[in-house]
């Protein structure tokens, strides 16, 4: 095998290997294992321990692992059990310079992480900031405001697991539905409730046990109680919604389907050559698809199992889902030999993922969905539906910058293929939005009780259907030609991202269930530059065509110019 | 006659012509745009950039040039849409035939919608029962005689037919009515329960016209009275006839009579598990049709349909006495399948156009 070829199956198999759990601190292992595994309540259901850790600690420093290194279960283990040992170590961010001299933090950094004894001088003044800021409408808020809740909100939430008012550990009764109790709660009732005291009890062992660095009681008293609040619980398949998150939360299949996605993107075409090398080289392309596909359709059908829902339930999930439909145009295009469609594909599956990193950091939990939401059917029929829409806008997009560019350096004939893969995108981008736009309306006229509102998203959606559609008809009566409707699929992209991003960030709405705060700019920044990149790639194409024209013989004058 | 027919078929080419089309759907796009640019403002609101870019036929634009609104829009791609039916989408694909006769069916039941469809609301209290519906942005003046039974004489004079001058007969021998003033919306703030008509002042609509309250003053006899929205009801004259009989009047909220009654047997709402994220809200209703009785549960996503008239789960609160109080929104539209048809249609004829089978190129 050449080295080419090596260097992609072993790409292939560093994206498959599962990460293994690191044990650290006080317990070994097989402790660490039944910690992890320990449900919580959080966001109406239970989760493993080890996502509810990496929760707070995203919250808290916009990391998901600890300052100090260490596995996040282990720091929270620490952080409830011996609680005045985490105080002075620096996890709380303070994301804005501002902030930090309105504190008095000293920091020769704009974004630093301090402790909760150097913030706790400053918790006076930090509680008038974000007083003032929540009376400000969210979207008047300030970044520096922003970031004085945000931060105000993360002493509040460590403050709370100090105090024992959150995790919430054992469920009051059966069934889904019941609420779940937090240390203090167990306190504040055991002098009556006798189930409380002795729950209590166990709770304060396994603390004494990880205090005394016990590992192998430790162990075992928290496999007690796992499987006592599993029996409580008695919501079926609880167990196995626990280790499909653990497995989420050490594998984080969405990771390594992104640098996978990223390999095969930057992967060298090879195409149509029928050397040894060549096929060596596409084969571990393929390879890479192969695996970054399996990966994220695994994490994606993990979080279906765990939500019992389609994913697609709040913004991140969005991403993760057109992630995935690029993902599997890549792969279709690989296997079918189309070059612009395989890496067209992976790029927007790539980028997608990156982008869907961010929105986990604010704090991803798989919560349970808002009433109004509550229906599989739909959240499958509209949501999805109008997600493979957005993916094939994307990707048209994401083919069209190659496009024009290939048509810019080799001529328009080069390009022929790209353009046919963007044609054939935008199609299906725009059966996709309209079918799931058409299902949204229908199923906004069985919950509020008309089919169309003029709501911002749906304006949104209405706004993608209008441009692709004035392309296409433009491409099909002849009044454009190719490299115009590229321009015109690179322009989809900030269409498509005004939809899916830009109405949250108006605020209005029946469709603003979460907004979005601080990527405006970033929205803004990427219309500008896609707009850039439309009429600066058009023109470039049109001084290609025309430089053809002067230096092709007279023979050749009536073949197609750019246009 | 044929140089009449040739001349027609030239005037449907040429507005069949495809650079309408692109024409008209970028300015629809650029009226979407505006328009839900306009939403974030608050001082037009949803309500004000719907009226003005969405249900318009023309609005005005900057420097006061009249523009087309989605409504006039669409109608002109209607007719433009029909013309390339029978044009250049002849004799191509079925279909592009079938997607774009949905689409002139969407159009149209969204123009039929907009001008037959109605939405009001219905809040009731446990244990509450009524048969009628009522408007939020529509006014009423009611005039209310009791009878002798307990019953009550109503006769509701609806919005469109108030104007100052207009006169109103009242029983009782009272005469009639003059009304003298009409106002959509006035400025409340400040005025006791029974202002004097003189401090009766005109406010702008405001952005949500369901905040707005209308203000009517009358003559009955010497009398002026000032009546505004969802003020008390108030007496006109001396008891006449046999105690109690007397004649109020009231400017409230429009009422709609409902196909049956309802009554509102228990309102339920869940959140999840140490959250305020919320599960499910739930009405438990009985339906009283014709003396039947029958019981439905109305929550969200599953409404209650009563032939043309639907009841959707909308909000609730709570009443002073502590009971719950549901609040159902009510929406008539009697082409509610419109829109179902037509997508379907589309989708069909999408399906049809993407997958039929491709003649192979050399």
């Amino acid at each position: 095998m050449n080295r080419v070829g090596r260097m992609g199956w072993l790409a292939a198999v560093l994206a498959i290997a599962p990460a293994a759990p690191r044990a650290a601190g006080a317990i070994d292992r097989a402790a660490l294992h039944e910690w992890e595994s320990m449900p919580v309540l959080e966001g109406g259901r239970p989760m493993p321990l080890a996502a509810y850790a990496r929760l707070v600690l995203l919250q808290l420093s916009g990391r998901g692992r600890a300052p100090t290194g260490e596995n996040a279960a282990v720091w929270l283990g620490r952080v409830l059990f011996e609680g005045e040992r985490t105080e002075a170590e620096a996890v709380c961010l303070v994301g804005h310079p501002e902030l930090a001299d309105a504190l008095g933090l000293a920091s020769d950094r704009p974004r630093f992480r301090a402790s909760f004894a150097q913030l706790e001088p400053a918790f006076d003044r930090l509680a008038a900031l974000a007083a003032a800021a929540s009376a400000r409408a969210p979207a008047e808020r300030a970044a520096f405001e922003r970031e004085a809740l945000r931060l105000a909100s993360a002493v509040e939430l460590y403050a709370s697991l100090r105090r024992g008012r959150v995790p919430h550990i054992v469920p009051e009764g059966p069934g889904p539905h019941a609420q779940w109790r937090a240390p203090a709660d167990l306190e504040a009732a055991a002098a009556s409730d006798a189930a409380a005291r002795e729950a209590l009890d166990e709770w304060r062992a396994i603390g004494e046990a990880w205090r005394a660095r016990d590992g192998a009681a430790f162990a075992d008293r928290v496999r007690r109680w796992r499987d006592r609040v599993i029996a409580c619980a008695a919501m079926p398949r609880l167990r196995t919604h626990l280790a499909a998150e653990l497995w989420l939360v050490r594998v984080r299949p969405f990771r390594l389907a992104w640098i996978a996605y990223l390999a095969a993107a930057l992967w060298p075409a090879a195409a149509g050559a029928a050397t040894r090398r060549a096929r060596t080289a596409r084969a571990a392309g393929l390879a890479l698809l192969v695996a970054a596909a399996a990966l994220h359709s695994g994490g994606l059908a993990m979080r279906a199992f765990i939500m019992e829902r389609p994913p697609v339930t709040n913004l991140y999930s969005t991403f993760i889902f057109a992630a995935w439909a690029a993902g599997v145009a890549a792969l279709l295009g690989r296997l079918r030999r189309s070059m612009p469609l395989g890496r067209g594909g992976a790029v927007v599956a790539a980028i997608l993922l990156f982008v869907a990193g961010r929105y986990e950091a604010e704090g991803d939990t798989m919560a349970r969905v808002v009433a109004v939401l509550d229906s599989n059917l739909w959240l499958t029929a509209h949501v999805m539906t109008i997600m493979l829409g957005y993916a094939g806008g994307l990707l048209a997009g994401a083919i069209a910058h190659a496009a024009l560019w290939t048509a810019a350096r080799r001529g328009i004939a080069a390009a022929a293929e790209q353009f046919r893969a963007i044609r054939g995108c935008l199609a299906f981008g725009l059966v996709f939005t309209f079918i799931g736009t058409t299902l949204g309306g229908v199923w906004a006229d069985l919950s509020w009780g008309r089919f169309w509102g003029w709501d911002p998203k749906e304006n949104g959606a209405l706004l993608i259907i209008l441009w692709v559609s004035a392309v296409l008809h433009a491409r099909a009566s002849g009044l454009i030609r190719d490299p115009t409707m590229a321009a015109g699929a690179v322009l989809t992209v900030a269409v498509v991202l005004a939809s899916w991003l830009g109405v949250n960030l108006l605020g209005i709405g029946l469709h603003a269930y979460g907004s979005t705060t601080g990527a405006a700019r970033a929205w803004l920044m990427i219309t500008l530059f896609e707009v850039v990149v439309a009429v600066g790639g058009f023109a470039a194409v049109r001084r290609r065509a025309a430089r053809d024209v002067v230096a092709r013989p007279p023979s050749a004058e009536s073949a197609p110019s750019g246009g | 006659m044929t140089d009449v027919r040739s001349r027609v078929q030239a005037y449907v080419r040429g507005f069949a012509d495809p650079r309408i089309t692109v024409a008209g759907l970028l300015w629809l796009g650029v009226l979407t745009v505006w328009g839900t640019l306009a939403q974030a403002n608050p001082a037009v609101g949803l309500h004000g950039a719907t009226q003005r870019f969405f249900h318009s036929w023309l609005f005005r634009g900057p420097f006061g040039i009249w523009l087309p609104g989605m409504m006039g829009s669409c109608a002109v791609l209607s007719v433009h849409l029909l013309a390339s039916m029978f044009t250049r989408l002849r004799g191509r694909s079925v279909g592009l035939w079938i997607t774009h006769l949905g689409l002139l069916l969407m159009m149209a039941g969204a123009l039929l919608t907009r001008h037959f469809a109605r939405e009001t609301v219905i809040v009731l209290a446990e244990g509450e029962r009524t048969a009628v519906s009522v408007s939020e942005t529509e006014w009423e003046l009611a005039v209310i005689r009791p009878l002798p039974d307990g019953a009550r004489e109503v006769t509701a004079h609806p919005w469109e037919r108030l104007a100052a001058g207009g006169r109103i007969g009242l029983p009782g021998g009272l005469g009639e009515l003059v009304i003298e003033r009409v106002d959509r919306s006035v400025d409340t703030a400040g005025l006791p329960r029974r202002p004097a008509p003189e401090d009766v002042r005109s406010a702008p609509v405001p952005a949500d016209p369901r905040r707005a309250l209308a203000g009517v003053v009358v003559r009955v006899g010497g009398d002026r009275i000032a009546l505004i929205g969802e003020g008390d009801a108030l007496a006109l004259g001396p008891p006449v006839g046999a105690d109690p009989a007397s004649v109020y009047v009231q400017l409230r909220r429009a009422r709609y009579p409902l196909p049956f009654a309802i009554r509102l047997l228990d309102f339920e709402k869940a959140f999840h598990p140490n959250t305020r994220v919320p599960r499910s809200f739930r009405s438990r209703v009985e339906v009283i049709d014709n003396g039947r009785t029958r019981e439905v549960v109305i929550s969200m996503n599953r409404p209650l349909m009563y032939g043309a008239v639907a009841l959707y789960q909308s909000s609730y609160a709570e009443a002073p006495d502590g009971r719950e109080i549901s609040v159902l929104a009510v929406s008539e539209n009697h082409v509610r399948p419109a829109p179902y048809l037509a997508t379907a249609l589309m989708a069909l004829g999408m399906a049809a156009h993407y997958l039929r089978p491709r003649r192979s190129s050399t």
